[in-house]
């Protein structure tokens, strides 16, 4: 992999010595947005653990973190909000960074993780597993589902792979679209003709972060954590990729492993993130866009922003979820769709779409 | 190594390319055709069971959900399109030809063998009018629920098709007296009537005591990923829970007619002032609807109920038939007997 870190947003014209009092203002501009997006995660993941269905007095829940379970009180805060609000973290950590990965690799603006069929492949594998195991373990099911991420993931990668550059963006979103839809149809396929395999998978279908025990959280994280270094640490070679191929490799930068390594980010990101609480819209495609508003398309900046963005986004959508059906809930994946979209289209209305 | 060529294969190298790329593209997709048709084939061996054949030239017109129908006399040949009138047909003492398949777990016991050995004609709201037809039933009936009110016009066009209505807040005993009627099974129905009757009469005299001291929860896993469901006094389980004289705990007391309330698994506590839970199980006993997951939290373990194992399973928990009621009289009965004192 190259070494060339160039940005398109760090070069400043004018004199040396303004360009550099420049390009400190910028990154301390950055930086200062960066730790506020961290206070807004911080607070929303307070939120979290403080607020939901059952009120509980902030004292016994700090009780609860501090001293363990004395109550039944102190079990709903340690096992059922600790667990989602943590799992929300993560998972929208590695939406929005996969987001961001999904539109350089592509350069297309409207990519997101489900455009490379990585989370209809953990669909499959988990109606697939349903089907021949007539179980919805949580942590049975992350590994199907993990599974069928990698391998839709490779499909996709061989099925648009072609030429030294590794797979053309065009053609990668092709293939991914038309794995996508073989995969639909196969999960259509099984729920339609096995009502019991459809029963069952409804419960997944619609990403939720709730009734997900801490073990979730401790098996895919390690996946989760993978990914995303593999991810930034791709920051670099995806801001010179953006210049064009022929100029990236002018730059020292590997195009073909560039992509391959993003691809199995991409892959890691969506499928641990899908497998363990199904399919959530719209960060993976909005959070990058909000990030890119604030850091402009320098990725070194623009992932970590997304990922915050992100997990910021997926905990508080479950959060509203959990506040405004009380006593019930409403699934993150129902809250983010109705939230994701008008977020969206006021970026889009606001400004142009950012080039990639 | 270069394949050999052969008059079956394209001519020029472009084709050949051609039809390779055409393949790889393919092969995901046959492949997953063939995964698709192997999953499925896992629970089939269904078949369908013909009745005897023909139709009584005698009519009579029965109301329905959709005005007055002319309906067979003695239908032989009866296709059921909802699970509530399958059941009632098996406890009237008639086979179907054709059955809904909403999966077999949900199929009580008492009807499954019948059940397994009728075609299946529909997967919830998409109904295969080619097989049913192929059946050539003298009579379709069902419940008028919206996804099959919307197919009754081509229903009918096949076969004389007799919904009963639906409403929400309607008793469970609806349905199959709806259905009795549509088959001309009144004097089986009475009988089933009377049996019941007499089953809650007995239990009654027998545990009214207990059924008055205690107070009972209605329960079971919701659809929607993080909550549970609390049914009221006016569902099924509640009807007959209030007809064995058993007085309800807050929760299922606090939900309205013809409701069902879907409440956080936080919220555990509701059930607290319960002695007894009742939930719905699968037909082999084990939790339905994902319903353990509240089971595993330490906030239902705690509650009374729950620490003294008085948290009933039912697979009779929707009952479309007099022996599903029955059934989960038998399951209370057990229930109450298994703790005494």
């Amino acid at each position: 992999m190259g070494t060339a870190t160039i940005s398109t947003t760090d070069v400043v014209p004018g004199t040396d010595g303004e360009g550099r009092r420049r390009r400190t203002a910028v990154t301390a501009a950055r930086l200062l947005g960066l730790l506020l997006v961290c206070a807004l995660l911080a607070l929303v993941t307070v939120v979290s653990v403080a607020v939901g269905a059952k009120a509980i007095p902030p004292g016994e829940v700090l009780r609860a973190l501090l001293h363990g379970r004395a109550s039944v009180d102190d079990s709903v805060v340690l096992d059922l909000r600790l667990p989602r609000t943590l799992l929300g973290i993560a998972v929208g950590a590695a939406l929005g960074l996969a987001g961001v990965l999904m539109q350089a690799l592509t350069r297309n603006p409207l990519a997101d993780p489900g455009l490379l069929g990585v989370n209809m492949g953990a669909s499959a594998a988990v109606v697939v597993a349903i089907a021949l195991w007539h179980s919805t373990d949580p942590s049975f099911c992350v590994w199907f589902a993990f599974a069928g991420a990698g391998l839709a993931s490779a499909l996709v990668h061989l099925l648009g792979s072609r030429g030294r550059s590794g797979p053309p963006p065009v053609r990668l979103a092709l293939a991914g679209t038309a794995v996508s839809a073989v995969l639909s149809a196969l999960i259509s396929v099984v729920t339609l003709l096995r009502p019991d395999v459809f029963d069952q998978f409804r419960f997944w279908g619609v990403g939720s972060l709730g009734g997900q025990p801490m073990s979730v959280v401790t098996e895919v994280l390690p996946f989760l954590g993978a990914g995303a270094l593999l991810a930034l640490g791709l920051s670099g070679p995806l801001n010179t990729l953006a210049l064009g191929d022929d100029t990236a490799r002018a730059l020292g930068t590997g195009v073909r492993r560039t992509r391959l390594l993003g691809l199995l980010a991409v892959t890691l990101l969506c499928g641990a993130a899908t497998a363990a609480v199904g399919p959530i819209a719209f960060v993976g495609l909005a959070v990058p866009h909000l990030a890119r508003t604030l850091t402009g398309p320098d990725h070194r900046w623009l992932m970590p922003y997304a990922m915050v963005c992100g997990a910021a986004l997926l905990v508080g959508s479950d959060i509203l979820g959990r506040v405004l059906a009380r006593p019930g809930e409403i699934q993150a994946g129902i809250v983010t769709a109705f939230a994701g979209a008008p977020v969206f289209i006021a970026l889009v209305r606001r400004r142009r779409i950012a080039e990639l | 190594m270069n394949p050999v060529p052969s008059p079956a294969r394209p001519a020029t190298a472009h084709a050949a390319r051609a039809v390779r790329r055409r393949t790889r593209v393919l092969r995901p997709a046959v492949a997953a055709a063939a995964l698709a048709l192997a999953l499925t084939a896992c629970d089939s061996g269904s078949s369908a069971a013909g009745g005897a054949g023909g139709t009584t030239a005698a009519t009579r017109v029965v109301g329905t959900a959709h005005g007055k129908v002319t309906v067979p006399a003695h239908p032989l040949r009866i296709v059921s399109v909802h699970s509530w009138s399958t059941e009632s047909l098996f406890d009237l003492g008639l086979t179907p030809v054709g059955v809904e398949d909403s999966g077999a777990n949900y199929v009580p016991p008492r009807y499954l063998k019948g059940w397994k050995a009728a075609a299946k004609v529909s997967t919830g709201a998409d109904l295969d009018y080619e097989r049913i037809a192929a059946l050539k039933p003298d009579l379709i009936v069902g419940v008028d629920v919206p996804y099959l009110s919307k197919a009754y016009r081509r229903l009918s066009a096949i076969a004389p098709t007799a919904f009963a209505s639906f409403r929400e807040s309607d008793s469970w005993t609806a349905y199959p007296d709806a259905t009795a009627s549509f088959v001309n099974r009144t004097a089986q129905l009475a009988r089933l009537k009377k049996k019941y009757a007499d089953r809650i009469a007995a239990v009654r005299a027998a545990e009214g005591a207990k059924l008055s001291g205690s107070r009972w929860d209605v329960i079971q896993g919701g659809f929607d990923s993080g909550n549970y469901w609390i049914y009221g006094p006016s569902s099924p389980v509640g009807d007959i829970l209030a007809r064995l004289g058993a007085r309800f705990a807050s929760a299922t007391a606090a939900v309205d007619k013809g409701a069902t309330k879907s409440v956080s698994y936080e919220r555990a506590d509701l059930l607290k002032d319960a002695d007894h839970l009742v939930y719905y199980t699968n037909n082999d006993g084990s939790p339905a609807n994902d319903i353990q997951k509240l089971f595993a939290l330490r906030a239902f373990k705690e509650l009374p109920a729950a620490r003294n194992h008085r948290v009933v399973g039912t697979a009779d928990f929707l009952p479309g038939s007099y022996n599903d009621a029955i059934g989960v009289v038998d399951a209370i009965e057990k229930a109450l007997k298994d703790h005494t004192g």
